[in-house]
């Protein structure tokens, strides 16, 4: 019986090296294990045997049964194991197919100068400020200081609606509008689409504009050049030179152009600036005569206003030449940024 | 202000290279746009000594010339009369470009090669016409350059000038500025006038009829005078500033525009009726033919000068042809004036004409320096015409110029500037502006203001000079020091812009169209005429009919748009924008609507291997719109089946907020598809945004998530194709909004089975309570009230 046993022993392990199906597995443990298995009906017979012969051959049995199982289940893992790899293996997809997209939209490249703008001058504590887009011309120009019939009218081509209504020229107005309701201090920023009756590759006869007003107790020309240079430092980058240039404005006195490095050429001279300086927005202390159209006293307080092109930034930043592209919509333009 | 920088150094003799002067003048606020070598044709165009000259062997009209430049001797062919052997004149020789932009090369003239060209002033560039070969001067050398021979060599430096400094639209006046900013003294000469004869007084009269628009006018007589052509030397210093030479009188009044920056006239004064000027405003309908040979109708309002009996030129704008000067004319009468700036204004916008002089009388002439033009205009005329000053001037003056003082605080300068400068500094900017300062003191100066410089009224205005001075680079950078505050955020700014951002999420690209509009694109949307979209805001001086008027709706642009892009074969299109649109009400200002206008066409899709091609339609931009309100929080939107004049028919909806009809979404009737050259189908939804977000943007509320478990149950109705399945949603969200807590619509058909004429839809109700778990039982009882419901309300048969 021993012989026997270690002979179906070797059986098994010959014919398990054969076997690759899980059903033909089961088959052989059914043959060697299952309730009229051979090994099975051995162990019921070792309880005929003699009791010295007993425990030994009984021990050998169970034995050889546990290695039987053993043997049959490690075969069983590794088959399975092997179906499933095979299995995953056939399912392989081609990892370099392109990707589903979701639908892409595009924010408008004036929208996103805009948006950047904004928040420079949230972050310095300015708020946003809006007003009408057809505006009187009392507050597009008289109570800027641009009365009727003076040159400083020519430095701006009006749409004009009525005698006394004009498409503004410039966000100033809304200034105007908000220093009439609020008394200093004043921190605002006013974007928004401005009108001029001139159209060509640099001039758009409609475009944006950005302008911004600070008005409180001891404010000077030093704080303008420093809340300049903040803000062109973090919209051009840190490295990125001012310069301002007295000027004339209306509405500003002392006024101040201001120029920044060129971001090209760094200020060796090229196509874009020609000088190494590019102009790109007007700026000054706020002329003591708005002051009197709003009620503040000029001794008291003191502020500065600015205003740039949104157009003129993105330009730059982009290196677009044509401000028409701005309007004509051609998503082949649109959706570069 | 063109400025020649040779003669600029003739007031203020400075030895740094014209760049430098730019560069301080631009950082002075008086910005150099350009610095031009000036002149480079002239260093090709040479001396050329006519050897010999002969008949042309085949045309009549021309000679054939031989010309000596240097050792060579260049054969040129001819059509001018005036020239004689022995004669020195420029040539151009072959390749040279001439100032007006011609190019010579060698050429057969009438089957005879000509080496080049012999130029006469007009081709030159010095005049507009001119009669024959300009003769130079006999000591002229064969061979010399012409830019050498007439010290043509200049640099013209482009001055751009900020309408509040006249006194810069001169030679003199910058000259002021370079002398302040370089410290070089000004050097200017006085002026000798070389008077003889009879006094002005027994020649002529000047009246002056308006001394409100008139304040002060002077004048000159030069007698025996010789019209000629002006010598070289100043036609070059005119045409380096950009003006062309006319003759040696009209040359000598644009001279002094250019050295003093002050406008004077000259009339033949032999064509003014009984001799005499009266100055007074037009009467009505008067005409009067200017220099460019226009006739003008003039008004009540317009400043003339006249002489007995009729206008003779247009007060500070344009002298008239009756009185021009000719080369027949011996005497002269010099009008040295200062005119009101606002009456000159108006003339000149009124009448589009446009002038040296109108546009510094309509900045502010100089009303003391005038005499001093006069008296420089009359020297210069009598030096270059060999004419007599008659003695003295006259000077009708309403007023005197009383110079006005202006008191400058020290603190106030350093406060506004954020420097730290010292009345003494202050003094010295000052002075170096030719600002007499009649006294200083620790905390203020005084300064008198002279008449060239009447931008300066109040102290503001010097500061701005002290910091112009001083240079803005040199005040310190610094940060404003003030209160902290919060810094808040417009809402509707905020609901707009996360609106923009959740259509970019969902595809659309943001475009930007102009805030004008077609009027006739109106009528391409098929509006009747009673429309409110056609209470539109016209523009009187529009850029084209096109842009005539302020948008009311961007769906025109919108079309355009899809077209455009659609013909450069961007097919497949989703567009969003929000922007204003302007409509025409009582009141003064038109009302500003804030619009969201959205656009489809073409597919989402297609031509990629796991994305299939759809259409984009309706129910994209119905999706769209609720992605909106459900993401900020805001009412949902009903579409309400409507038509709309522009729209297909079946496919228009207004949507509601409500009861209140806030947009509309359809898709665009093919008629007016094809009206904007479309042949695509195009869907667009366009939203009053303001009222959309009027209730407000609500944050996040948290609410419990459910503990207890939910039961879906579908249900499937037959109903009447017509009837909306969007009712039915809100009916049955309406229902037990306790229990049943969500419905989606997740099929619709039509077709056999469902009889013709109606469809079937089939929801999924979802079933939960807050506080347990709900039977089977109660589910089953909810949903056969709301299957009964709809069985009586909008005649549905569940389908079985």
């Amino acid at each position: 019986m021993k012989a026997q046993l270690e002979t179906w022993q070797h059986e098994v392990e010959a014919a398990l090296q054969s076997l690759d199906e899980a059903k033909d597995i089961d088959q052989l443990r059914v043959k060697y294990l299952g309730k009229k298995g051979v090994i099975t009906q051995a162990l019921r017979e070792i309880g005929k045997l003699s009791p010295a012969e007993r425990p030994v051959l009984g021990k050998m049995a169970n034995a050889v049964k546990d290695t039987i199982e053993g043997l049959i289940a490690a075969r069983l893992a590794a088959v399975q194991s092997q179906h499933l790899a095979q299995d995953l293996r056939q399912r392989a997809i081609d990892v370099t197919l392109p990707g589903r997209l979701p639908p892409r939209g595009y924010k408008h490249p004036l929208t996103q100068v805009l948006e950047d703008v904004e928040e420079i001058f949230h972050g310095l504590g300015f708020s946003v400020a809006e007003g009408p887009e057809v505006e009187l011309d009392y507050y597009n120009f008289e109570a800027l200081n641009i009365p009727r019939d003076h040159p400083a009218r020519d430095m701006q081509d009006t749409f004009y609606v009525s005698d006394e209504v004009v498409l503004r020229t410039h966000t100033s107005p809304v200034q105007i509008r908000v220093m009439e309701k609020q008394r200093p201090p004043i921190r605002i920023i006013c974007p928004g689409k401005v009108y001029r009756c001139d159209a060509d590759v640099r001039h758009s006869p409609m475009f944006h504009q950005i302008e911004g007003l600070m008005v409180d107790r001891h404010i000077s020309l030093g704080d303008l050049k420093g809340v300049l240079e903040a803000f062109i430092q973090q919209f051009f980058g840190p490295s990125v030179k001012m310069r301002l240039r007295p000027s004339y404005f209306p509405f500003t006195e002392p006024s101040a152009e201001v120029d920044i490095q060129c971001i090209k050429c760094h200020g060796h001279g090229c196509q874009l600036c020609g000088s190494g300086w590019l102009e790109i927005l007007g700026s000054g202390m706020v002329n003591p005569a708005l002051y009197s159209f709003v009620g503040y006293d000029p001794e008291e307080f003191t502020g500065f206003a600015f205003g740039m092109g949104a157009e003129r930034l993105a330009m730059l930043k982009y290196g677009i030449d044509d401000i028409r592209l701005f309007y004509e919509n051609d998503l082949r333009f649109l959706n570069q940024f | 202000m063109r400025v020649s920088f040779e003669w600029l150094r003739e007031f203020v003799p400075v030895d740094v290279t014209p760049e430098v002067v730019a560069d301080r003048l631009t950082m002075a606020g008086l910005e150099v746009e350009d610095v031009e070598a000036w002149g480079q044709p002239f260093e090709q165009i040479v001396v050329g000594d006519i050897a010999d000259i002969m008949p042309h062997p085949h045309s009549g009209r021309l000679s054939v010339c031989r010309v000596a430049v240097g050792p060579e001797v260049l054969t040129i062919v001819c059509g001018a009369h005036n020239i004689a052997v022995g004669d020195h004149v420029p040539v151009a020789p072959v390749g040279t470009a001439l100032p007006t932009g011609q190019r010579i090369a060698a050429e057969r003239v009438a089957g005879v090669m000509s080496e080049g060209m012999l130029c006469s002033a007009a081709e030159l560039g010095f005049t507009d016409t001119s009669e024959g070969i300009l003769i130079l001067p006999t000591r002229a050398k064969a061979g010399e350059s012409l830019a050498s021979l007439l010290a043509l060599r200049d640099v013209a430096l482009e001055v751009n000038i900020t309408p509040n400094r006249p006194d810069c639209l001169s030679i003199v006046g910058i000259a002021r500025e370079v002398a302040a900013l370089t410290g070089v003294p000004l050097q200017f000469p006085p002026t000798q006038v070389p008077e003889s004869g009879e006094p002005i007084e027994a020649l002529t009269t000047v009246t002056v009829e308006a001394p409100d628009v008139c304040p002060r006018y002077a004048a000159r007589l030069v007698t025996n005078v010789r019209v000629e052509p002006s010598p070289l030397w100043l036609q070059r210093r005119l045409l380096v500033c950009g003006l062309r030479s006319h003759n040696n009188v009209v040359d000598a009044t644009n001279y002094l525009l250019l050295e003093l920056g002050h406008p004077l006239h000259a009339f033949d004064f032999d064509t003014l009726c009984q001799g005499r000027i009266v100055v007074r405003l037009a009467q009505p309908g008067e005409t009067c033919v200017t220099l460019d040979g226009l006739s003008r109708t003039l008004d009540p309002s317009m400043l003339v000068i006249a002489d007995a009996e009729r206008p003779v030129g247009i007060a500070g704008v344009m002298g008239g042809h009756n009185s021009e000067i000719r080369e027949a004319t011996s005497r002269i009468l010099l009008e040295s004036a200062y005119f009101q700036p606002q009456s000159i204004r108006r003339t000149s916008k009124q009448l589009a004409l446009r002038t040296e002089a109108s546009y510094r009388f309509e900045r502010g002439a100089d009303f003391e320096g005038l005499v001093q033009a006069l008296d420089r205009c009359a020297a210069r005329i009598a030096d270059l015409t060999g004419g007599t000053v008659a003695a003295g001037r006259i000077d009708v003056a309403a007023r005197r110029y009383v110079p006005a003082q202006v008191a400058v605080r020290t603190a106030r300068v350093n406060q506004i500037l954020g420097v730290d400068v010292t009345s003494e500094t202050i003094a010295q900017y000052c002075s170096r502006l030719q600002l007499p300062v009649v006294s200083t003191r620790d905390t203020q100066i005084d300064v008198e203001i002279p008449s060239f410089r009447r931008d300066l009224v109040q102290e503001i205005d010097l500061i701005e000079e002290v910091g112009r001075l001083h240079s803005y680079q040199e005040i310190p950078t610094a940060l404003p020091t003030v209160q902290l505050a919060p810094v808040p955020r417009a809402p509707q700014r905020e609901a707009g812009r996360r609106a923009l951002d959740i259509l970019l999420g969902c595809g659309y690209t943001q475009v930007i169209n102009y805030s004008f509009m077609n009027e006739d694109d109106l009528d391409r949307l098929q509006l009747p005429d009673d429309d409110p979209l056609r209470h539109v805001v016209p523009l009187r001086n529009p850029l084209s009919k096109e842009a005539g008027v302020l948008r009311t709706t961007l769906i025109p642009s919108f079309l355009r748009t899809v077209s455009l892009n659609v013909n450069r074969d961007s097919r497949d299109l989703r567009l969003c924008e929000l922007s204003k649109v302007f409509r025409r009400q009582n009141g003064t200002l038109p009302q500003e609507r804030q619009l969201l206008t959205l656009a489809v066409t073409g597919q989402q899709g297609g031509q990629h291997w796991a994305q299939p091609a759809r259409a984009l339609d309706f129910f994209d931009l119905i999706g769209a719109l609720e992605m909106i309100t459900e993401r900020l929080r805001l009412p949902h939107c009903r579409a309400v089946a409507t038509p709309v004049p522009y729209c297909h028919p079946g496919k228009a909806a207004l949507m509601a907020l409500g009861d209140e009809p806030i947009g509309v979404v359809g898709e665009i009737h093919p008629t007016v598809l094809a009206a904007f050259d479309l042949s695509q189908p195009v869907t667009v939804a366009e939203i009053d945004f303001d009222r959309l977000i009027s209730q407000g943007v609500h944050p996040a509320l948290y609410r419990q998530v459910p503990r207890f478990p939910s039961v879906t149950r579908d249900l499937s109705l037959i109903v009447d194709a017509a009837v909306g399945a969007g009712q039915i949603l809100t009916f049955i969200r309406g229902f037990r909004p306790d229990l049943l807590r969500t419905v989606r619509l997740f099929d619709v058909y039509a077709g056999t089975p469902v009889p013709s004429g109606k469809k079937s839809l089939t929801f999924a109700l979802t079933y939960r309570a807050d506080d347990r778990t709900l039977t089977d039982d109660e589910v089953h009882v909810i949903q056969d009230q709301v299957v009964e419901e709809l069985r009586a309300r909008f005649g549905g048969q569940l389908r079985a």
